[in-house]
């Protein structure tokens, strides 16, 4: 009795563990093959695009770069004058200072000779309060607006910059990050050429540890030395170049990085901007917005581009990615909890029938699955139950899955905008494909059963995120 | 229990995970492959382009921009000048696509007569027939590389090639078209606007804007034939170039308009009459009031205008009942332009926000 009640579940597990592993490599797969096509019609069809055009011409919409910064006192001078120099012709800058405890906002008053103005704000989104608005006294600075107030989070801030701001879009980014000076004319193109409107679009976006920094300007591409950013840039490959290329195909893409993000002003404000109750608001955000088109019968898009638009400092050491993909993990389970309601319903259309289905089961519940299929596993092998020819031949098929996936990332990024040009980079990669599934997956797993655990314990902070700053170097 | 085996598979089992595991290892060494073989390719290409670039970039120079007292017509171009272009390129294709892409990358930064040098060294060498093939036999994006080639480069007998493709069905290759249509014509080159049923895009938009701001000396069209265009993107494209170009002959058409326009069409339309300095059609204008009031960005447009039509004490009191509209940006707007007109101060305890509206506008800081 005992023993066919075992076989029972035994076999139920393993049909169930089977359809599961199956499901998502198949996902994989398919979401792989989407990008290629949407990559070759997206190169297509800009390959020889004049954005002089762009740049020039009365008809581009109105941009806001809103920067939010809490405590960039080292690099806040450089980091402003970056995007202040970005090529676009019709757009400001709006720093928010988050309530830093450093000097932040007096660099900035004294580098950018900036004066307290009487701004009559609308705050159509309830934020902390804010202290003062600044203006530069000087011409050369005209497009920056520096908004001081008290300390309320990045979403907080993100919130003021989108009550501050007049115009059309709204682009949301790191302060920290270097934005390629076309960046804006690449983003801001699809906006415009649509025939649906386009409420939102995201870039790839890409690891800069190593590269050479000159003033906020990125000056030469390098492959990180360290082995965990080189895990991180082929993690980054696959999501950006396999899996948001893909979702952008679908018209299902729920995230759009925190990095570097262009919106319609007016769909976010209308959507409650960003929310400071989870610490994953960049996707919290496009979902919202997606409800908010779906809720309203309002036709709609979420575009990606390919080109590498902004560059990022990944963390360093296993302490400091381990928060930051705990962080993730909080962050992605809040957003599908806030939404549970579009869960496989219909009236959400692709973002409820396919995004969101897609997001729970194989975002979030699979480390869950990794995690209890292991405990499984020590199950089995406790009783002496493993047949280890099937164990090593489907340990070889997983592996070998994972292999053939990273050799495919790193092909499209070849294929398409290959900015590792050294050969040694290539093995290198290789190396670190090889590496990858031993070496770094499984502690991704650990930091996102990590993240669930502290979610259920009630964790809300971001967690400090140390940052080594990149290779800089100064114009002589 | 000890018979039982949870992960017991037969020995077929394990021989097809093994074979789907080493397809998958062929997958990703295919991969790894072609990778490799793409950067010596790509390495090897781009030394190989680099040298052909230089040597086609010093005898294009030579011939447009240095050997100016030669004057090229249609049918003699200095056969001796394209003898020694030929000649770098011989018969490789990739040679002659990368002339072409000189030719038009020098056509866009010249005018006048080196310009039509660039164009006679195109249909001097022939390449048009390298491009027209394109367009007929190659890929999509040999065909969408053709028609730019073809429309950067002047190629005038291409509008009959181009026709076929207006109502193309792959939508970039139909956008391309008529833009080129729209660049090789040389009257009603808009024609294409008539029949229009589908949004024209603010990129597309753009780009025809674009080449009536660069090219003065073609005939601009008047643009009122569109502003009752059923498809709304081209009447409000119409009106944005009318705004434009200054066609001051269409205000009567644009004033017109006004009562049976709406949302952004109806904008599009106050907007001009803005540019025009339309003051005469201030009472028009201020008929929209109920069309303002339901509808906060039409109040923000319609204020920004009055405001730089205002003249009379009528004009300023119409501006001033927006001081008090539900919209902050409305109330700003009508702040900014009250201030710029000295009208601000009289009337600023209306408004529980008034004094900080009254700051900002009178802030020269804050002055767009």
């Amino acid at each position: 009795m005992i023993e066919s009640l075992f076989h029972f579940l035994s076999s139920f597990i393993n049909g169930l563990l089977f359809v599961y592993a199956v499901a998502i490599a198949l996902g994989y797969l398919m979401l792989a093959a989407l990008a290629q096509s949407e990559m070759r019609r997206y190169i297509r069809k800009n390959m020889s695009v004049d954005y002089r055009v762009l740049l020039s011409s009365p008809l581009a919409p109105s941009v806001s770069l809103l920067a939010p910064a809490y405590n960039e006192g080292v690099t806040i001078i450089d980091n402003v004058k970056s995007l202040l120099s970005i090529m676009y012709n019709n757009y400001d800058v709006i720093v928010i200072n988050d309530g830093s405890k450093d000097d932040t906002l007096d660099k900035l008053i004294r580098g950018f000779d900036l004066r307290k103005v009487p701004f009559s704000l609308d705050n159509k989104i309830l934020t902390k309060p804010v202290r003062g608005i600044y203006k530069s006294t000087n011409r050369a600075f005209r497009k920056l607006t520096v908004v001081d107030k008290e300390n309320g989070g990045k979403a907080d801030a993100l919130n003021v910059g989108l009550n501050v701001s007049d115009r059309e879009l709204v682009a949301c980014i790191d302060v920290d990050c270097v934005i390629e000076s076309d960046a804006l004319l690449k983003m801001v193109k699809p906006f415009m050429e649509e025939k649906v409107p386009v409420i939102a679009t995201g870039g790839v976006v890409r690891i800069a540890n190593s590269c050479v920094i000159e003033e906020g300007r990125l000056i030469e591409v390098r492959l990180p030395q360290s082995l965990i950013a080189r895990f991180q840039v082929l993690e980054y490959m696959r999501a950006f170049l396999l899996g948001r290329m893909a979702w952008s195909r679908l018209n299902g893409l729920l995230l759009i990085s925190g990095a570097f993000g262009l919106f319609r002003k007016d769909i976010a404000v209308r959507a409650g901007g960003y929310n400071h109750k989870t610490v994953g608001e960049d996707m919290e955000l496009v979902v919202r917005m997606r409800r908010y088109m779906h809720t309203h019968r309002l036709k709609y898009k979420v575009s990606f581009i390919p080109d590498p638009l902004c560059w990022t400092e990944a963390p360093g050491s296993y302490s400091i990615l381990s928060r930051q993909r705990n962080r993730w993990t909080r962050g992605t389970i809040e957003t599908l909890q806030m939404h549970r309601k579009i869960f496989l319903n219909p009236r959400f259309g692709i973002t409820g029938m396919l995004s969101y289905p897609y997001w729970y089961f194989f975002e979030f519940m699979a480390p869950l699955v990794e995690f209890l299929g292991l405990l499984y596993f020590g199950l089995l092998v406790a009783f002496h139950l493993v047949n280890w020819n099937f164990f090593f031949a489907l340990l070889a098929l997983v592996y070998c899955f994972a292999l053939f996936f990273s050799s495919l990332a790193l092909l499209t990024e070849e294929l398409s905008y290959y900015k590792y040009t050294q050969k040694r980079d290539i093995f290198k990669m290789i190396l670190t494909a090889l590496l990858e599934p031993f070496v770094f997956h499984p502690r991704t797993v650990y930091w996102a059963l990590r993240g669930n655990y502290d979610l259920r314990k009630g964790k809300k902070s971001w967690g400090e995120m140390t940052r080594q700053g990149f290779i800089q170097t100064k114009k002589k | 229990m000890a018979g039982l085996s949870t992960l017991y598979a037969s020995t077929a089992s394990v021989d097809i995970l093994i074979e789907a595991a080493l397809f998958l290892l062929t997958l990703a060494l295919i991969c790894v492959i072609i990778l490799f073989g793409s950067r010596l390719v790509k390495s090897r290409r781009l030394a190989d382009d680099a040298e052909v670039n230089a040597k086609l970039s010093m005898a294009l120079q030579k011939i447009i921009l240095i050997d100016d007292t030669t004057h090229w017509t249609e049918s003699a171009a200095p056969q001796h000048r394209l003898v020694e272009l030929q000649d770098i390129v011989g018969k490789s294709k990739r040679a002659q696509q990368l002339l072409v892409d000189q030719l038009v990358s020098m056509r866009k930064n010249l005018s006048g007569e080196y310009a039509r040098k660039v164009e006679l060294t195109y249909t001097g060498l022939r390449l048009h027939k390298h491009s027209v093939r394109k367009l007929k036999r190659g890929s999509r994006v040999q065909q969408l590389q053709a028609v730019r080639e073809m429309a950067a480069l002047r190629y005038l007998p291409a509008r009959s090639l181009l026709q076929e493709y207006l109502n193309a069905r792959y939508s970039v290759l139909r956008d391309e078209c008529r833009l080129a249509w729209m660049q090789l014509s040389r009257e009603d080159s808009l024609a294409f606007l008539d029949t229009m049923q589908e949004p024209l895009t603010l990129w597309m938009q753009m780009q025809i804007l674009d080449h009536f701001s660069k090219n003065t000396h073609r005939q601009r069209p008047l643009f009122s034939r569109w502003y009752r265009h059923p498809e709304t993107t081209v009447a409000q494209f119409a009106l944005r170039m009318t705004a434009h170009f200054l066609q001051y002959d269409s205000v009567r058409d644009v004033v017109a308009l006004l009562p049976v326009a709406q949302g952004d069409l109806l904008r599009a339309a106050i907007h001009t009459l803005g540019v025009l300095e339309a003051s005469d059609f201030s009472q028009e204008l201020m008929a929209l009031t109920p069309a303002a009031e339901a509808d906060p960005q039409t109040a923000r447009v319609l204020v920004r205008v009055m405001g730089k039509i205002a003249h009379t004490e009528d004009h300023y009191e119409f501006l001033q009942q927006f001081l008090t509209f539900p919209d902050h940006a409305v109330r700003l707007e009508a702040a900014m332009v009250l201030g710029r007109h000295g009208k601000l101060s009289s009337v600023s305890a209306r408004q529980d926000d008034a004094s900080s509206l009254v700051a900002h506008a009178l802030e020269p800081l804050l002055q767009s």
